[in-house]
C-alpha cells in the first residue's frame, strides 16, 4: 500500500475520500483552485496545494499541475474522485507513466468504454443484452432514416463518445430526425470534441438501474448488488435506492451475472458501475462508470463495505478478500443530492454563500458535504452540496427517516430541491416503488412550492425581528454582509418578554 | 406593527401586536388569525407553536431579505415596506438588457462592436455549474458596447452587451 494519496477532486467527494485515507493512516494531499482556499476539503488534508486559476481547465482539469502537485509532496496515487479527470484515458496513461498509480481502471479500459458504439459490440459479443439501435456511428442522413425505420419510432440519437445526457436528442417522427441528429452531433461536438452518433431505440418509461462491481488485478469480479436511480431532472440522478423495488432474487441473479460479464468484457479493474435500463423484466446495457459514483454510499450502508478503502486496495494490487458469495446485505438505503439549483426555476444552478447550513444526523443517517455555515458555492464546478443517506431495516422505515433527514437537512443562503425531495419521497407514486426515469415529469411538472407553507416563514421573519430588537430597519438594511449570528442570542429579547 | 411581506411572487401583510402576558403572538396574516405561542427550541433555532403546531425555525438574514427554514421548506422573506429605500440589484439593467438569469462566468463573446445583428441572435454564452446558456439579443440592432470579456464574473442585473435598437424597427424587433 501507498503512504501517501493525492486527491484530484474538491467537494464532498474530496471530503469522502479524505475520510479512508485518514481512517487507513494515509497521508493525504488536497489540491484546491483559488476559490476552494476556504473549502472543506483544503481544511482537511495533511497538506493542499494550490492550483491557482479557478476555471476548471486550468485547475482542477489540467493534468500538468496535478502531476506536479504529486511530484512536489511526494504522493505515489491519485484518486480522481468522479467528474473532472475521473475517466480521462490521457490522465490515466500520464499518470501511470509519471511512475504514480491511478486510483481506478487502466487507460485502455476507459478509452474502450468511453465510447459507446465500441462498448456496445464489447457487450453483444459476450451475451450482454443491449438497447436496439446501430453499434457503429453514423452520419449519412439516409441511412439514419432507413435504421430509424427498422427500430421504430421514436428513436434516441446519441453521442458516440461521453454521456451525462449531453448530445442526446429524441426523435419522435422521420420529420423530426434531421433536426435531432444535426443538435446532437452539435452538442456532441462541442462537448466532447467528437461529433459521432448512433441511434437507439428509445424506450418508454424504463427504469434505472445499476450494479456496482468490484475487480482486482488478478481476475476476481463480484457485483455488489443494484442501485435504482430512476428519478432524475436532465439525465441527473436525484434519488437512489438499493434494493430496487422492481428487483426479485431471479432477475437481481440474472443481472448481476450480466454486470460481471460486462466488466469482465472490458478487461476492467477497480471499482465500477455497470448501468441498465430495465423494462418490464427486460434488461439492457446502457453504460459502464468507470470510476467512484456519485451515489455510492447507499451500496456502502448495504453491505458495509468502504468502497473508496476497496478502490485503494485494488489499486495497490491487493486480491479481493471476499468471494460474490460472501458480500451480504441487509435493509434498505435510500440517498437524495441536494444540488445547489433551483427546481421551481428550471433548476437553475444557484451559487453564492450559505448563510447557514446544519447537515442530519441520528440513527442510519449519512450525510456527506462539503459545505458548512458561511461556505461559499463557486459558480466554477457541479452543484452539488450534499448527499443526504439513510439505512432503515426495511423500505417503509427507510423512507419515514428519509423525511426526517431531510426536514433536519437546513441550508440557507442558496436555493436547493429539498422541498421537491420531500414531496417525492411522501409520494404514493414513490411510496409504491412505481419509479421510472420521466418520474418527475410525469408527476412533478412545472413544480412550484406550495403556497400555503408560508405560515411558517411569515412566522419566523415576525419572531426575528422581535427577538432581534431592531425592527424594520434592522441588519437586513446592511446590504451584502450577510448576518449568519445565532438567532439564540436574538430570542434573548423576545424569550425576556415571554 | 405591521409588515408587508414579499415571498417570491406572493404579497402578504403580517400585523402583529404586542405579546400576551404569556407570550402569545396574536398575529393576524392576510386577514386570517394565527396563534403563535414562544416555546423552548434547540440551540439556534427559533420554536414556537403556530395555531398548536410545533414548529421548529432557522433564520438568516442577507442584503435581499430574511431566509427562513422550516421543515425542509426555504422561503426568502422580503420586507415590501424596506424594498423602494435598497438599491435594487437590478438597477443597471432595463427592458430587453442582455444580462445572465443567475450568477454566471462569461466563456464566449460571439459578436464584435459594431456588428449588426437579428433577434435573437446568440452574443454571449454564459457557464454556471457547468450549465451552459446563450444570452441572445433582445431585438434586431447594432452592437454599442461589449462590457465583459472571457473569464469575467457576472450576475443578473449586469449589461454584458448594449444593442441599440435597429431605427424603424417595430417594438418585437
Amino acid at each position: 500500500m501507498f503512504s501517501k494519496v493525492l486527491v484530484a477532486n474538491r467537494g464532498e467527494i474530496a471530503v469522502r475520500i479524505l475520510r479512508t485515507l485518514r481512517e487507513l493512516g494515509l497521508a493525504s494531499v488536497a489540491v484546491c483552485s483559488d476559490v476552494d482556499r476556504e473549502a472543506l476539503h483544503a481544511r482537511l488534508a495533511d497538506e493542499t496545494v494550490g492550483l491557482g486559476d479557478p476555471r476548471p481547465a486550468a485547475s482542477y482539469l489540467d493534468i500538468a499541475k496535478l502531476l506536479d502537485a504529486a511530484r512536489r509532496t511526494g504522493a505515489q496515487a491519485i484518486h480522481p474522485g468522479y467528474g473532472f479527470l475521473a475517466e480521462n484515458p490521457e490522465f490515466a496513461r500520464r499518470v501511470a507513466d509519471a511512475g504514480l498509480v491511478f486510483i481506478g481502471p487502466s487507460a485502455d479500459a476507459l478509452a474502450r468504454l468511453g465510447n459507446k458504439t465500441a462498448a456496445r459490440r464489447t457487450m453483444r459479443g459476450v451475451g450482454v443484452p443491449i438497447i436496439p439501435g446501430l453499434d457503429a456511428p453514423e452520419s449519412d442522413p439516409r441511412r439514419l432514416a432507413d435504421a430509424a425505420e427498422r427500430l421504430g419510432y421514436p428513436v434516441l440519437v446519441k453521442a458516440a463518445a461521453g454521456g451525462g445526457g449531453k448530445g442526446m436528442r429524441v426523435a419522435a417522427s422521420p420529420a423530426e430526425l434531421q433536426e435531432a441528429a444535426e443538435a446532437a452531433a452539435g452538442e456532441a461536438a462541442s462537448s466532447f470534441g467528437d461529433g459521432a452518433i448512433y441511434l437507439e431505440k428509445y424506450l418508454d418509461r424504463p427504469r434505472h438501474v445499476e450494479f456496482q462491481i468490484l475487480a482486482d488485478a488478478h481476475g476476481n469480479v463480484v457485483h455488489l448488488f443494484e442501485r435504482e436511480c430512476s428519478i432524475q431532472r436532465r439525465h441527473q440522478k436525484l434519488v437512489e435506492e438499493t434494493p430496487s423495488p422492481a428487483l426479485d432474487e431471479e432477475l437481481r441473479e440474472r443481472m448481476g451475472r450480466a454486470a460481471v460479464a460486462a466488466a469482465r468484457a472490458a478487461g476492467y479493474v477497480n471499482a465500477g458501475t455497470v448501468e441498465f435500463l430495465l423494462v418490464g423484466r427486460d434488461f439492457y446495457f446502457l453504460e459502464v462508470n468507470a470510476r467512484i459514483q456519485v451515489e455510492h454510499p447507499i451500496t456502502e450502508l448495504l453491505t458495509g463495505l468502504d468502497l473508496v478503502r476497496c478502490q485503494l486496495e485494488i489499486a495497490a494490487g491487493t486480491p479481493l478478500p471476499f468471494r460474490q458469495e460472501d458480500v451480504g446485505r441487509r435493509g434498505h438505503a435510500i440517498e437524495c443530492r441536494v444540488y445547489a439549483e433551483d427546481p421551481q426555476r428550471g433548476f437553475a444552478p444557484s451559487p453564492g454563500r450559505i448563510l447557514l447550513a446544519r447537515l442530519p444526523a441520528g440513527p442510519g443517517v449519512r450525510c456527506d458535504a462539503g459545505i458548512f455555515t458561511g461556505a461559499e458555492v463557486p459558480v466554477y464546478y457541479d452543484p452539488i452540496l450534499a448527499k443526504v443517506a439513510v439505512h432503515a431495516p426495511d423500505r417503509p422505515a427507510a423512507v419515514a427517516r428519509l423525511v426526517r433527514a431531510l426536514e433536519e437537512c437546513v441550508v440557507l443562503g442558496v436555493a436547493t430541491p429539498i422541498e421537491l425531495l420531500l414531496e417525492v419521497v411522501r409520494s404514493e407514486p414513490f411510496a409504491a416503488g412505481r419509479t421510472h426515469t420521466r418520474f418527475l415529469d410525469e408527476h412533478f411538472p412545472d413544480w412550484r412550492p406550495a403556497d400555503s407553507a408560508d405560515d411558517p416563514a411569515l412566522v419566523g421573519f415576525v419572531l426575528d425581528r422581535l427577538a432581534g430588537g431592531t425592527g424594520a430597519t434592522g441588519a437586513a438594511a446592511t446590504p451584502d454582509v450577510p448576518d449568519v449570528s445565532s438567532p439564540w442570542r436574538r430570542l434573548g429579547a423576545w424569550g425576556r418578554s415571554a | 406593527m405591521d409588515f408587508k411581506l414579499r415571498i417570491g411572487e406572493r404579497s402578504h401583510v403580517v400585523a402583529v401586536p404586542s405579546p400576551e402576558a404569556d407570550g402569545t403572538l396574536r398575529l393576524v396574516v392576510d386577514d386570517r388569525p394565527l396563534a403563535v405561542v414562544p416555546r423552548a427550541g434547540p440551540p439556534g433555532a427559533l420554536a414556537a407553536t403556530v395555531d398548536g403546531r410545533p414548529v421548529e425555525l432557522h433564520v438568516a438574514r442577507c442584503a435581499e431579505g430574511t431566509w427562513v427554514w422550516c421543515a425542509g421548506r426555504a422561503r426568502l422573506v422580503q420586507d415590501a415596506g424596506q424594498e423602494a429605500r435598497r438599491p435594487s440589484r437590478r438597477a443597471g439593467a432595463g427592458d430587453g438588457a442582455v444580462t445572465p438569469a443567475f450568477p454566471s462566468v462569461v466563456v464566449a463573446v460571439l459578436v464584435k462592436e459594431g456588428e449588426v445583428v437579428r433577434k435573437n441572435q446568440p452574443l454571449v454564452v454564459v457557464s454556471a455549474m457547468k450549465m451552459e446558456s446563450r444570452l441572445v439579443a433582445p431585438w434586431a440592432g447594432t452592437v454599442r458596447a461589449i462590457r465583459v470579456e472571457v473569464g469575467a464574473s457576472v450576475k443578473p442585473g449586469d449589461e454584458l452587451v448594449a444593442v441599440e435598437r435597429e431605427a424603424g424597427g417595430s417594438g418585437n424587433g
